[in-house]
């Protein structure tokens, strides 16, 4: 007479655990994440940390854009009876040993490092996603000689690479966000991938194949849908990172020259003058610091946002 | 489980072989030209050609490489045009800086980071689990080579508690060459003074080092802890009546630290960007430094030597990794 | 093997639930999961905990043992066991209390052993947390209890992880655990739940054995009323964080009165009804976070009248001569092993179990109060 019972369905187990967190289960988490694009408040509502993620990104994005045209001064200025001055009121961050305006420069290298988040994740992400799609989808040969490829890019200390790289090709900014593309790449092939394999098998990918349906139209449609939401979150936080990454290598000498205002090259040029202004290096050093703070800290909330415990699986969940 | 560790040594093999590719033809590229460097300023070209030939530098790539990777396993990393000498003298010179300053940057960041990921998974939802989330993301975010140049204004320039930067004040004898590491040779010997000044040299290269290593494992941590709490055995743990402490060291941490150590690999890869850059600010005569200084003077041997090394040791600690990962967890080591 | 083969201890109830109350305010939303519960458990018996699962009834015995979330979850009313509230005890106390006078075998062997440390480490840990003795003496102990819930070489498996062993001998392993100080009171949370059907049989044969050998009360939780039917003397039907219905266990299934105690009869298989259809109760519960102000069972329930849909009626003692219709006789004892305690407006009369419906002429359920309107999603 035991065990005969059928079982009444079990959405919620009455642990402390899952009722403690009625929230966090796991169709609810891909819900949200459906209706998300849609409403910003739920995610900004979920924590204050994701109010500060939005606010600075949307900031840093503004000033990227009218940074140049509200700056109060050219940042290549240079000024011979006004060297070294600490803050004021004409100088918001003080001026260099040339008496450019920090301010200025700070703000113009706004620009400078969007536009290098940008391209490095437009690049890497296009060709990483690419590969990774058609890795995924062809299988076989093709599939093995990607991975070997990404395995042996990932074996690097990226940054490491980075810098070889940017130093073989000659110290410049293009070269620097080069490498850089070249360092990230192999990561969004192997995300893409990971999820092409685990989404090929579903009944609807399936279904697409018995419907003949052509493999370029199974791979646009479904499986682009699918990953776009790992990818949002992927990317924001690589943005932090990539800036930061640029940011490293200039303050190196490998990226931007001067007189390009560019954060990491203002901070090495203050490098000398820390003792006596310390306000050249330190300014630029927050503008770096708060950028990347938000991209992290935007990046960060989605992921949270969508359930740590989903990654991976983020696509699966999807309809 | 042997089968496992098998396949990871020929993945291992596979790897090595394709970083000596990798490494071999970047510093090939390179628009400098080694011979006239080599040969210097001065030199006629002739001499120049000269001393390309005796190098083997006009041969084609592919020979190159093959003389290169027979010296290779030789042991020979070559001959440093900057310094002057075998590159793998050099390496043995500088690296035991770099594994101090790493190993205490890691362990620093890790135990604090079990402490705050622990913390802020017992008290999830509340303003402590949000501080621990924004240290951690800080940790992450803020610049390695801007925090190092603010600490060094603080705490040198403006309190004059701690050295600027190297690893001994240039008075201080070093302590005899045992293991390399200052700290643990000065102890060995005895010698207190000597210790404590590297340990002053080691503070603010080894905090700012260690920002990015606790900012990358807080997360991990605070994710496997909340997991674990989630399991019926910590459950049953705290039915047993065990005190708190216990539960959390044998129960809760013992399963949490799996994950954690699978991180460390990753962990590998930021310390490396790291301490490419704290070495080059802190005047720290470590591998990072090295490479800097070859990449800059298109020294490709030293380049390529200490890139090998680097990216070698990468591989190597993954390795290692996984195998603890594998011997850590019983459910791998009986299946 | 029956309940009633155990030894009946006179005297004082070993564990008295008064009104508990447990919800979990997690700070979006506030979730009712216990709304005033009340139980009794005298020494050595067996009292079982049935429901569908979210009726509370895995909450409650969290909330006895102080295992619940301390920040989401806040605990009313008051648990007395050994002359002490266990709500108001400290937390050193308590700690002091489980495993050694009140233990726990979990719902899933799977996940109820830690999967890092050895059989050994685990039981010979509650050994030495409760009493001073030395590693080997602990260890010797355990060896011993091992031997006690069947584990064949019981030395050899000291040294073995928990994944090398099967389900019903991990169950085994948690039951030794939560033997090993004999305990007043053993809760056992679907400690069957998880196993083969054969397997099942025999943890809770050696489950019964130990605890009638050692005179330990039980508190068991389970959805399985053929369970209870074995195990238990005394049964309490929880919905939805209520106790509903609550007698002797043979009362429960002779003369149940409650229309959830009903349906649940009606939705387990019976010994000559091959072939029938069984018949699962209509709808679902309610959620927890919004519970109607009525009875909640009302939606669901065939027996509701309009007083159901206003108000939650209490649990009270049942008229000693049964229950006519809706009428009720005069009460019978509040509590103790004999009492009959039913929390309904429109007791289900004898002749209507068979039916699973009301047998009256006429009747029709009430339908739900106008502003009633969002919650009656359930009533499929």
């Amino acid at each position: 007479m035991t065990g005969q019972q059928p079982r009444p369905p079990d959405p919620v187990r009455m642990t402390g655990e899952v009722t403690a967190e009625p929230g966090r289960l796991a169709g609810e988490a891909a819900s949200r994440w459906r209706r998300a694009p849609g409403t910003v408040e739920p995610f900004l509502a979920e924590s204050r940390l994701n109010v500060a993620g939005v606010v600075i990104v949307a900031l840093v994005l503004l000033l990227a854009v009218f940074g140049p045209l509200i700056a109060p001064q050219n940042p290549d200025q240079i000024n011979l009876f006004a060297v070294l001055q600490p803050p004021s009121v004409h100088h918001w961050f003080g001026t260099d040993n040339l008496g450019r305006d920090l301010f200025s420069r700070v703000l113009v290298g706004t620009r400078i490092s969007v536009e290098v988040g940008v391209i490095i994740l437009s690049l890497s992400v296009v060709f990483g996603t690419a590969l990774g799609i058609v890795s995924g989808l062809a299988g076989g040969l093709a599939d093995e000689i990607v991975m070997r490829v990404t395995d042996l890019f990932l074996a690097f200390p990226g940054f490491i690479l980075a810098a070889a790289i940017a130093a073989t090709l000659g110290p410049s900014l293009q070269h620097t966000v080069l490498a850089l593309a070249v360092v990230f790449w192999p990561w969004y092939t192997r995300l893409i991938r990971g999820q092409v394999l685990a989404l090929r098998e579903r009944e609807f990918i399936l279904a697409a194949r018995v419907a003949r349906a052509g493999t370029l139209w199974i791979a646009t449609r479904h499986v682009a849908r699918n990953v776009l939401s790992i990818l949002v979150v992927q990317v924001s936080l690589d943005f932090g990172y990539a800036i930061l990454a640029t940011s490293s290598l200039s303050f190196l000498g490998l990226g931007a020259q001067p007189p390009a205002p560019e954060w990491g090259a203002i901070i090495a040029e203050g490098r000398s003058y820390i003792q006596t202004a310390w306000w050249w290096s330190t300014f630029a050093g927050i503008a770096l610091a708060l950028t990347v703070l938000g991209f992290n800290l935007l990046g960060d909330g989605l992921r949270d946002w969508i359930d740590p415990r989903l990654r991976g699986s983020i696509g699966g969940l999807q309809e | 489980m042997g089968m496992l560790i098998a396949r990871r040594l020929a993945f291992m093999v596979f790897v090595l072989w394709g970083i000596t590719l990798v490494t071999f033809f970047l510093s090939r590229v390179v628009p400098g030209d080694p011979a006239r460097l080599l040969a210097g300023p001065q030199a006629s070209p002739a001499e120049v050609a000269h001393l390309a030939r005796i190098y083997g530098l006009d041969d084609p790539l592919i020979v190159q490489y093959g003389h290169y990777l027979r010296n290779l396993l030789h042991g020979n990393l070559g001959f440093s045009f900057v310094t002057r000498r075998n590159v793998r003298t050099d390496i043995a010179t500088f690296l035991p800086a770099t594994i101090e300053l790493a190993g205490y940057a890691l362990l620093t960041g890790f135990v604090l980071a079990i402490v705050t990921g622990t913390v802020a998974a017992y008290r999830r939802g509340t303003s402590a689990d949000a501080a621990g989330r924004l240290s951690a993301i800080a940790g992450l975010s803020l610049p390695v080579f801007w925090m190092a140049l603010l600490l060094q204004l603080l705490f040198h320039t403006e309190l004059g508690w701690l050295p600027l930067g190297g690893r001994l004040d240039p008075t201080v004898t070093p302590p005899p060459h045992i293991t390399g590491l200052l700290t643990v040779d000065s102890l060995l010997t005895g010698n207190f003074a000597t210790f404590i000044n590297a340990v002053e040299h080691l503070v603010l290269p080894v905090a700012v080092l260690a920002a990015g290593v606790y900012g990358l494992m807080v997360r991990i941590m605070r994710t496997s802890v909340l997991d674990s709490l989630g399991e019926e055995y910590v459950r049953t743990a705290e039915a047993k009546g065990l005190s708190r402490w216990r539960v959390l060291r044998r129960h809760v941490l013992r399963n949490a630290m799996l994950p954690a150590v699978t991180v460390l690999g990753l962990e590998f890869g930021l310390l490396a960007a790291g301490v490419f850059v704290v070495e080059s600010v802190f005047q720290w005569p470590g591998l990072g430094n090295y490479a800097f200084e070859a990449i800059q003077a298109n020294d490709y041997n030293a380049t390529m030597g200490a890139t090998l090394v680097i990216a070698v040791l990468y591989v190597v600690i993954n390795l290692i990794v996984d195998i603890v990962y594998l011997y850590l967890d019983p459910r791998i080591r009986y299946a | 093997m029956t309940a009633d083969s155990r030894v009946q201890a006179a005297g004082d109830a070993v564990l008295r639930v008064r009104d508990l109350a447990v919800r979990f305010d997690s700070g979006r939303n506030v979730v009712h999961a216990v709304n005033g519960v009340s139980l009794e458990l005298e020494a050595g018996g067996a009292l079982g905990l049935v429901g569908e699962s979210g009726s509370g009834k895995s909450v409650t015995s969290l909330a006895i043992l102080r295992l619940l979330p301390r920040h989401t979850a806040r605990v009313g009313g008051e648990v007395w066991f050994g002359g002490r509230d266990l709500i108001q005890l400290n937390d050193k106390d308590m700690r002091g209390l489980r495993g050694k006078e009140i233990s726990l075998v979990p719902q899933d062997p799977m996940s109820g052993l830690n999967p890092v440390l050895t059989i050994g480490e685990q039981v010979t840990e509650t050994i030495q947390a409760h009493e001073n003795v030395r590693r080997g003496e602990a260890r010797r102990r355990a060896v011993e209890l091992l031997a006690a819930v069947g584990i064949p070489q019981p030395g050899d498996q000291m040294g073995r992880y928990p994944h090398q062993f099967s389900g019903g001998m991990r169950q085994r392993v948690l039951i030794a655990i939560a033997l090993a100080l004999r305990p007043t009171l053993l809760i056992a949370d679907e400690p069957t739940t998880a196993l083969d059907v054969t397997v099942q049989a025999q943890v809770l044969e050696l489950l019964h054995e130990l605890t009638v050998e050692r005179g330990t009360a039980i508190l068991l939780i389970s959805h399985d009323l053929g369970i209870m039917a074995r195990m238990t003397r005394r049964i309490a039907v929880m919905y939805a964080g209520h106790v509903v219905e609550s007698a002797p266990t043979a009362e429960v299934f002779a003369r149940p009165h409650h229309p959830y105690t009903v349906g649940l009869l009606r939705s387990i298989p019976r010994v000559g009804d091959v072939g029938q259809p069984l018949t699962p109760i209509a709808g679902a519960p309610p959620d927890a976070d919004r519970l109607p102000p009525g009875c909640p069972f009302a939606p669901r329930c065939a027996w509701a009248l309009e007083a159901c849909w206003e108000e939650m009626p209490p649990l009270e003692p049942l008229g000693t001569a049964g229950v006519a219709g809706s009428t009720r006789a005069a009460a019978g004892p509040l509590s103790g092993p004999g009492a009959h305690l039913l929390a309904c407006h429109n007791p289900v009369a004898p002749g209507e179990v068979e039916a699973g419906e009301p047998a009256r002429p006429g009747f029709r359920p009430a339908p739900p109060p106008p502003e009633f309107g969002p919650v009656t999603e359930g009533t499929a």
